[in-house]
């Protein structure tokens, strides 16, 4: 009995000495600070993370050739402002963001979103001795984080005003998931989205009900958590149809039938068609010769613009989402 | 309890707020006083005045229109008499789809010859909003009879989202009887290079009439005047009161309290297109307390050149601002301000300059392009402990001074460098193979340009590296030569 008071008491001090120490010991020294100019400086540490983005579309943001085109070479200068941005920390999260005026070329990077104003690192834990200082900060992993671009478009707001926010699925869980689906091994830094066919697929589904005369296309946004497409200006989803073709016979042109896009700017003439998040979209399909068997697929485009308008060419111009063959 | 503790004294150490301003360049609340100032010297407009008798405005309208000769000065002098009252019903009847052309461009002809604010406000909705593409070039065209130098802004954000050619056109001449000559832009472009022969012709023959107007030699020197520099002030006017309020305003749009870009874009869009007159504006507003009206006036100095180099001393003031150097770096290159020189090459060679800072000093000496900034860029250039995009920054900026030269094998190995700025290195390669003149260099510039893609097309990511790699090749290959 008298052994086991004695264990008891040594464990007792033990423990209180390891409060002590954890609670007054000095902290480890800090790393020298380090100044961060380039993401590549990340590298050596965190290579998994940056062969990610290295990867992404955040990291060709200033030389994906669609953003050049559209931008025209950003001679259109206010491109800039998202598409080369001062840390998110820096303008403040939530905040509008500013433009940088250094390495431009390495678009949405490590620093633009870790980097925070007194050089420290934002990340998920604290590690003071590490050669970035990372700090955890909550905000890193916010909607709210990433709406000083995104929501430019309304993205966020779109997300804000569904089922999916209610239900506390925010942007991370589906373009930055935990690698393997396992916390512990932390977020990829792909970043997919619209790039991302199979994403794509997943946000919309398509089907048809038959009609008097014909057929109701419905499109439904399924999973997109936000509207489908977003970003106002640079995507756009089209329906097209045409009569599915007698067994052998070669099919004819696509029909155009809807899209779904919101206007840019100057665009006054153009309506907004998003199709928001959880909405489902009837399109009556009541033409002469779609009495019978057709065929609908939806088409998604990364630049609205089709080479000859009049006669698009979804095969060649846009990414087949979904195809569905409809039988009377 | 370290993580509390940790919080705590970030927290005390004021961490993540802005550094203050220093007292040279002290924050005020610059944009409100603006405002005010500028809100209190726009004369009230007068009350339209009583309705008048039903028909009295269309009958003068069809009478205009089908009137020839003396008769069309009847309605034109009367209409004086009528004042406002007849703004509203004259609006009407030039959006009427339904009425015949003739009376809708007699009624647009009416609102020109009020000329009041009200009027001259409904010719600007008409050439914003009329579907039909005629009546937005007549309404653009009837503004520059009118001395409604406010709607500038508004007629520089139209130019920009226009879509047909004769509203642009007559939108750029209106533009320059209120000595604005942003417009000039498009009507060289439409002039060497529009699409029909007709398109040319009109633009050369606006280009040869508003420099004339303007009592300028030649469209060419007009544009150098708007351009690169009037330093006898032949361009420059003194706005209304209307006009410096609606500056304010676009410079209100800049502020932080506004989230969506689209309007800090279309404000930046037509601050940086007036003229030298709204640069004091600009500079008081570098001063604002907010930081984002602060930045984005700092570009939109930038971004009009040397017809801003007047905020040259502010700028440079501004450089002792953290929350702005860099912008006003970027700006003292870009407005051409020699005076800052000494100051940019300071900053660029300190150790203790912020690495952004740095970057922008260099582009900025790039611009300016004196001599005693060539040493010190050369010597960041080649400085291989020098962070990368500085360095690039740097042999760029020798480049752009004529002195490509001592910065070209940087450069050359920065066209390989996957982690260097490809595109950005190519281009001033070109730009130095341009400016050189011995037959090597020519001889290589023609084999560069010959891999070029074709004009107005955009190669994907695989091929534009893959032609950076053959011009890659081309120069070490001619390196010996050169």
């Amino acid at each position: 009995m008298k052994a086991l008071r004695t264990v008891a008491a040594l464990l007792l001090v033990a423990l209180t000495g390891w409060i002590l120490v954890e609670v007054f010991a000095p902290p480890p020294p800090p790393a020298a600070p380090q100044r961060f100019t380039t993401s590549t400086q990340c590298r050596d540490c965190h290579a998994e993370v940056y062969g990610e983005w290295e990867g992404s579309w955040h990291a060709q943001s200033w030389t994906d050739p669609d953003v050049l085109a559209l931008s025209e070479n950003f001679s259109n200068t206010d491109c800039i402002d998202c598409h080369a941005p001062r840390p998110v920390f820096e303008t403040g999260v939530a905040n509008r963001v500013l433009p940088r005026a250094s390495r431009r070329n390495e678009g949405v990077d490590c620093i633009a979103c870790h980097l925070m104003p007194d050089g420290a690192v934002a990340g998920t834990i604290d590690k003071p001795s590490a050669p970035c200082t990372p700090k955890s900060v909550w905000e890193l992993s916010k909607a709210d984080f990433c709406a000083g671009c995104h929501d430019q478009h309304k993205t966020v707001q779109q997300w804000k005003d569904s089922s999916w926010f209610q239900k506390g699925v925010d942007c991370l869980d589906c373009h930055m998931p935990f690698r393997g689906g396992d916390p512990g091994r932390g977020r990829d830094h792909t970043m997919h989205g619209g790039h991302d066919l199979e994403l794509v697929r997943s946000a919309v589904a398509l089907r048809g009900t038959r009609t008097e005369g014909g057929w109701t296309i419905e499109v439904e946004n399924v999973g997109a958590g936000h509207s489908f497409p977003t970003d106002e200006r640079s995507r756009a989803a089209d329906v097209f149809w045409r009569p599915l073709p007698a067994a052998g016979a070669a099919p004819g042109a696509w029909r155009h039938l809807y899209r779904f896009r919101s206007p840019y700017r100057y665009e006054v003439d153009v309506p907004d068609t998003l199709l928001l998040a959880d909405e489902t979209r009837a399109l009556p399909l009541a033409e002469a010769d779609a009495d019978g068997a057709v065929e609908v697929a939806l088409f998604y485009k990364l630049t609205p613009y089709w080479t000859d308008p009049a006669a698009p060419d979804p095969d060649r111009e846009a990414q087949l989402v979904h195809r569905v063959e409809l039988r009377p | 309890m370290k993580r509390a503790a940790l919080l705590l004294a970030l927290a005390l150490a004021g961490c993540g707020e802005p550094a203050a301003p220093p007292a040279s360049f002290a924050h005020r609340p610059v944009l409100a006083e603006g405002l005010a100032r500028a809100r209190a010297a726009v004369p009230a407009d007068p009350e339209p005045g009583a309705a008048l008798e039903e028909g009295h405005v269309s009958g003068l309208v069809e009478m205009l229109a089908n009137s020839t000769g003396r008769m069309r000065e009847v309605p034109l002098e009367e209409i004086g008499a009528l004042g406002d009252a007849a703004t509203a019903e004259l609006a009407v009847l030039a959006h009427r789809a339904d009425y015949e052309a003739p009376e809708r461009l007699a009624a647009v002809e009416l609102l020109a010859k009020l000329g009041t604010p009200r009027a001259c406000e409904q010719l600007m909705q008409l050439v914003e909003k009329a579907p039909e593409s005629w009546m937005r070039a007549q309404a653009a065209w009837r503004l520059g009879q009118t001395d409604a130098d406010w709607l500038v802004p508004r007629m520089l954000l139209r130019m920009k989202y226009e879509t047909d050619n004769d509203t642009v056109v007559w939108l750029a001449d209106s533009l320059a009887t209120f000595g604005n000559y942003d417009g000039l832009r498009v009507l060289w472009s439409f002039a060497n290079e529009g699409a029909t022969d007709e398109l040319r012709a009109t633009a050369r023959a606006r280009l040869d009439d508003i420099a004339r107007r303007a009592g300028v030699a030649s469209a060419e020197q007009h544009w150098e005047l708007w351009n690169v520099a009037d330093p006898e002030g032949v361009l420059q006017r003194t706005p209304s009161a209307r006009l410096v309020l609606e500056a304010w305003k676009a410079i209100d749009q800049l502020s932080g309290e506004h989230f969506q870009l689209r309007g800090v874009d279309d404000a930046r869009f037509q601050l940086s297109r007036m003229g030298a007159w709204v640069v004091p504006l600009l500079c008081e507003a570098l001063h604002d307390d907010d930081v984002y009206v602060r930045v984005h006036g700092a570009q939109c100095l930038e971004r009009m050149g040397p017809r801003a180099v007047a905020s040259g001393p502010t700028l440079l003031d501004a450089l002792s601002d953290p929350s702005l150097a860099i912008e006003a770096a970027a700006a003292l290159g870009r407005v051409a301000y020699p005076d800052a020189e000494p100051k940019l090459r300071e900053l660029l060679l300190a150790a203790t300059t912020r690495h952004e800072l740095r970057v922008a000093c260099a582009a900025a000496l790039g611009q300016l392009g004196l001599g005693a900034s060539l040493a010190p860029l050369e010597q960041v250039a080649n400085d291989a402990a020098e962070p990368r995009d500085l360095r690039q920054t740097a042999a760029v900026a020798l480049v752009r001074a004529g002195a490509g030269d001592r910065a070209a094998a940087y450069l050359r190995d920065a066209l390989a460098d996957p982690l260097a700025d490809q595109p950005g290195a190519e281009e001033a390669l070109e730009l130095w193979l341009r400016g050189r003149t011995d037959a090597a260099a020519k001889e290589l510039l023609a084999a560069w340009s010959a891999l070029a893609p074709p004009p107005g097309t955009f190669p994907t990511t695989a091929q534009a590296d893959a032609r950076r790699a053959q011009r890659h090749a081309l120069l070490v290959e001619a390196w010996a030569r050169l």
